[in-house]
């Protein structure tokens, strides 16, 4: 299996994880330090002078897992439905030389009689496990909404 | 104008339902209260240099502030005087040397006189022509600049903008106090989250005490077992328990926190102590205050720790975590809320980074704090909308209050008191201009 088909099958895999909301299974698919980032600015630089509406490490998705698993907190009661679009799948390297992929997203959420789409250009970064496995060292989601008006988002895109 | 029975809306311990479902009263409280009272505009940092402009909004007027060629801010209506439309789009910004309208390309200049009008000639029997005063852009005259924060009423006439301050000069004072060089700028970006709400249970939610370890237990409660594991395995992790964990905090903490209501609606949550408190101070940020301050007043800058301070009708600011937002009512039941994120000039970069994740996790619309507090407004909105019970209590501790040194009504945390407070403005305003 090339590099390439590993990544296709990863992202898939992903996607199918999270429509299945077998989010701890999702979260072993990054590395200890992995982040995922959703901006609110197009070609945002840093989470670190910027906003985002998203930008998390493993513990703070554990946190958003954890109330998504126990359906506890207002915005997370009722059934929780998602879908995950992911096309144009593009393997190349990452800066550090590294395998990475980007993608179009569209990102379907339902939650108590009420539809969202999130519309967007996925990144991810890849780094060798131990078993030379793919694991996740970044995804990133850029909205095409990114600094517009927006509304709730409660799971992943 | 339709009549409306105040003493069947507003009682002292208690509202009705109808001022957060019925759009008559929406209509009405969009002229009587933002079209009267002091709003909040902008930042001067937004335009630092001479024809930088940003689009804003005053109540639902689209305005431009402008920054003059003598470094004066002006704040005039974007709209063009030959056919009306905006001159420049909705939440853009930029700098100019002139106003061209998109439409007929008429010409200001940046304070606004009309400097070209194309193919004139066809004018010559009107009054239209260069530096024509009728047509020159209207500007608003009512402007008040405080430390750096701009502020325009849409009425003439009224409170002058210290007396509409009042004792919250002191809240907004430690939101630039906290700088070391006593400035702040806007950077970090803007969100802008849609609520389907009245735009009056945000200004409810944000000084109520009461519904921190209910609505945000979920959040958490968690952070709070994870915080007192040591789970955190680096410096962003740890500063983000102690972010979340507070909310979920015992009773008597939000009680002890204290609250205070002032004239015109306005107020705080917190003073000695917020959910804010316990952040650790960055030792170089210490030296920084020190250094400018002096020991005894950088302590006592830091030791003031408002969790949220509200300046009725439009604005929330947290001076702990240096950042605010922005009430801008759409519709009876719909209200964006913005975030802005103010960096402390002279305070090294671990401040603006505190800033910027708070808002990151509790500001964000796919947060794990905002959505819940959004659906807590959505259910509140369709609950009201039941005319079964027509009365929204507000009646926890009442006469309980005493005046603080600065002239405001101060009590305990959990109280009802900044409630009643902004409702007792609300009917002022209400009542002064029918």
């Amino acid at each position: 299996m090339s590099v390439e088909s590993d990544i296709r099958a990863f992202i898939a895999h992903e996607a199918h994880l999270l429509d299945g909301c077998q989010w701890d299974e999702w979260q072993a698919l990054f590395t200890p330090d992995g982040m995922y980032w959703v901006p609110a600015s197009p070609e945002q630089t840093s989470p670190h002078s910027h906003v985002s509406l998203m930008y998390e490490s493993a513990m703070l998705r554990t946190l958003r897992i954890d109330r998504l698993k126990k359906r506890d907190g207002l915005s997370v009661e009722g059934p929780l439905r998602t879908v995950h679009h992911v096309s144009n799948i593009v393997v190349d390297a990452n800066e550090d030389g590294g395998p990475s992929a980007r993608a179009m997203v569209l990102y379907v959420e339902y939650v108590r009689g009420e539809t969202r789409t999130f519309h967007g250009h996925a990144t991810w970064h890849f780094k060798h496990g131990s078993q030379r496995d793919l694991k996740l060292h970044l995804k990133r989601v850029d909205l095409v909404n990114a600094d517009g008006v927006s509304s709730d988002m409660l799971s992943f895109i | 104008m339709f009549h409306l029975d105040f003493d069947q809306l507003v009682q002292p311990d208690r509202v009705s339902r109808r001022l957060y479902t019925d759009g008559d009263i929406y209509t009405a409280e969009m002229a009587r209260i933002f079209g009267q009272s002091w709003l909040y505009v902008g930042h001067e940092s937004q335009v630092p240099n001479s024809g930088d402009y940003a689009a804003a909004r005053l109540s639902d007027k689209p305005i431009i502030m402008v920054r003059q060629k003598g470094g004066e801010i002006k704040l005039i209506h974007n709209r063009c005087m030959h056919k009306g439309m905006q001159l420049v789009g909705d939440e853009s910004a930029g700098h100019v040397s002139a106003f061209r309208c998109g439409y007929h390309g008429w010409v200001y200049g940046l304070g606004g006189e009309l400097r070209t009008v194309p193919a004139d000639a066809g004018y010559a029997c009107s009054a239209v022509k260069k530096g024509a005063e009728e047509f020159a852009l209207r500007p608003i005259d009512d402007v008040a600049l405080y430390r750096g924060f701009i502020f325009a009423r849409l009425a003439s006439g009224g409170p002058d903008f210290e007396t509409w301050l009042g004792p919250m000069k002191s809240s907004l004072d430690n939101f630039v106090d906290r700088s070391p060089e006593g400035q702040v700028k806007v950077e970090g970006g803007v969100m802008r989250y849609l609520h389907h709400a009245n735009w009056k249970f945000f200004f409810e939610n944000t000084l109520d005490a009461l519904h921190p370890m209910v609505v945000h237990h979920s959040a958490s409660r968690p952070a709070q077992i994870l915080a007192g594991k040591e789970a955190a395995t680096n410096r962003a992790d740890a500063r983000a328990l102690g972010m979340i964990a507070p909310f979920a905090s015992p009773y008597g903490f939000f009680d002890e926190m204290g609250q205070r209501g002032t004239r015109f609606g306005h107020g705080d949550l917190g003073n000695e102590a917020s959910i804010h408190s316990g952040y650790k101070v960055d030792p170089q940020y210490w030296s920084a205050m020190v250094a400018r301050y002096g020991e005894e007043k950088a302590a006592s800058i830091l030791a003031v720790s408002r969790n949220n301070s509200v300046l009725y009708p439009t604005m929330m600011f947290k001076a702990p975590v240096s950042l605010l937002r922005v009430i801008r009512p759409i519709a009876v039941d719909k209200t964006i809320i913005e975030t802005w994120h103010f960096r402390l000039v002279g305070a090294p970069e671990s401040l603006f980074e505190q800033t910027i994740q708070y808002s990151s996790i509790v500001n964000s619309s796919a947060g794990i704090v905002g959505p819940d507090d959004h659906e807590a407004y959505r259910r509140l909105q369709s609950g009201l909308g039941s005319d079964g019970p027509q009365w929204v209590m507000m009646s926890r501790y009442q006469d309980a209050e005493r005046e603080d040194s600065e002239g405001a009504q101060a009590t305990k945390g959990t109280s009802d008191f900044v409630h009643r407070n902004q409702f007792a403005a609300w009917r002022a305003y209400m009542e002064a201009a029918a």
